[in-house]
């Protein structure tokens, strides 16, 4: 058979057998038994090319990340170090906002004129309880000013700048505050304790004080106005002679953590005393 | 006079620190003393006239910055320079344990002055919590002077080569 004619023949049964199978498979016999055998034998070889290729597509692909992780990366670790520092920021003003707020609802249920001041500075040693706030006599400070916080009172101006002022704390034994038992109207002076704390002495022997008593300005020393709260009996005992009671006080106020104060401008010849003034509080 | 403006120029910073930084790391109550650990320094290192003027000067700025009344820290630290002088004119305190114990007691001695005054000024009432913050407040300096008094030879040493004494 000449080799033309041969190559013609196997083309027409190669064509014929496509034929075949085409229609066939039309006559719906896919899952017919060589179908199955078929995918079976298959089936693995693909299964192992498709997991190798995938493989190799997510090698490839982790190459081309890695490419640009890097930069990613250190791009990602400033916009957190960026935001981390937005969120103090946040924070602190947030912290801010809330503290002045409450300084200034304070201030608006007083009458007195009075000024906020931001703590600068602490005393120097450290044998004395004192700090440093940022208002001098040129914003109308002076010496014995009266300094409040929102939670009570803090203590008193004694030194003065222009622009800066030393504030002694009544937690000093140095600073004396005449004081009233909001209960018992029982009245006493406060003094700082170098313990820590403040005593109330001269308590009248009768008088029926009692721990968590709280502790307010009497406004009779000129200095504080009255009906301010100063603190909460801790302890109540007889006074080294006898002859009186006195207690000792937590102060309202925790010298430790407070930033901000409220400076009263003091008025000649102290303080009017505002009858019902303690019991707006 | 080269003596003085070397320790003046320690004043301010010395002050900031210890009006500011120092509360955030240590009790307001127990931080060390830096201005009497360079009363002591310029005791036993510069003349007798610059430590001496750079003691009241020191002490005053304690006083306005303290509630001390005034004057009370200016004679302590004038005590303080007197009695480290002294010493050290005797002894020769040129190690660190000999320098941290007379620190820890120069500290310990101005404690008791400013606890004194106080007793005289108020009611206060003294106990072992009293004596226990003395103590650990001496400790401390006595520490910080461990490292501070050397820090300031070797300042001192450099200031000296680009100053030299006439």
């Amino acid at each position: 058979m000449p080799r033309s004619i041969r190559q013609i023949t196997v083309l027409l049964i190669l064509i014929g057998g496509g034929l075949v199978i085409i229609f066939s498979g039309a006559s719906g016999r896919e899952n017919g038994i060589e179908t199955r055998i078929l995918y079976l034998v298959t089936r693995p070889f693909q299964q192992s090319a498709a997991t190798v290729q995938g493989r190799l597509a997510a090698t490839w692909q982790s190459y081309l990340n890695l490419v640009n992780v890097q930069e990613e990366n250190r791009a990602l670790k400033n916009e957190v170090r960026r935001l981390v520092e937005e969120r103090t920021r946040l924070l602190n003003e947030e912290s801010e906002n809330r503290r002045l707020k409450k300084l200034f609802n304070f201030k608006a249920q007083y009458e007195f004129s009075s000024l906020i001041a931001q703590v600068i500075g602490e005393d120097s040693v450290g044998w004395y309880r004192t700090f440093f706030v940022n208002r001098g006599s040129h914003d109308g400070v002076a010496p014995k000013m009266a300094v409040t916080a929102a939670e009570g009172i803090v203590g008193r101006v004694t030194r003065c700048s222009t622009g800066s002022a030393q504030v002694l704390l009544i937690s000093d034994p140095n600073l004396s505050v005449d004081c009233r038992l909001i209960r018992t109207r029982d009245r006493g002076v406060l003094n700082g304790s170098l313990d820590g704390g403040c005593i109330l002495r001269y308590l009248d022997l009768r008088s029926d004080v009692k721990p968590g008593d709280e502790v307010v300005t009497s406004g009779l020393d000129s200095l504080f106005p009255k009906g301010l709260l100063v603190g909460t009996v801790q302890v109540v005992r007889k006074g080294p002679q006898g002859l009186f009671l006195e207690a000792q006080v937590k102060p309202a106020v925790d010298f430790s953590e407070i930033e901000e104060v409220m400076i009263i401008l003091g008025q000649p010849g102290g303080f009017d005393i505002q009858p019902g003034l303690e019991e707006k509080r | 006079m080269r003596d003085l403006i070397f320790i003046t120029a320690f004043s301010f910073p010395t002050l900031l620190v210890q009006t500011t930084i120092v509360g955030h790391f240590i009790n307001v109550g127990y931080k060390p003393d830096f201005f009497l650990i360079l009363v002591f320094w310029a005791a036993i290192r510069i003349s007798f006239i610059a430590a001496s003027v750079f003691a009241f000067i020191a002490g005053l700025l304690m006083d306005l910055f303290s509630g001390a009344p005034l004057g009370l820290f200016a004679i302590i630290y004038q005590m303080v320079f007197l009695a480290s002088a002294y010493l050290h004119s005797v002894f020769q305190m040129e190690n660190h344990v000999a320098r941290a114990m007379s620190v820890f007691c120069a500290m310990a001695g101005s404690g008791c002055m400013v606890f004194l005054v106080r007793m005289l000024t108020g009611p206060n009432e003294f106990g072992w919590g009293i004596v226990q913050w003395l103590l650990l407040k001496a400790i401390i300096s006595a520490l910080f002077s461990v490292a501070l008094i050397p820090a300031l030879d070797w300042l001192w040493n450099g200031y000296s080569k680009l100053v030299p004494a006439r």
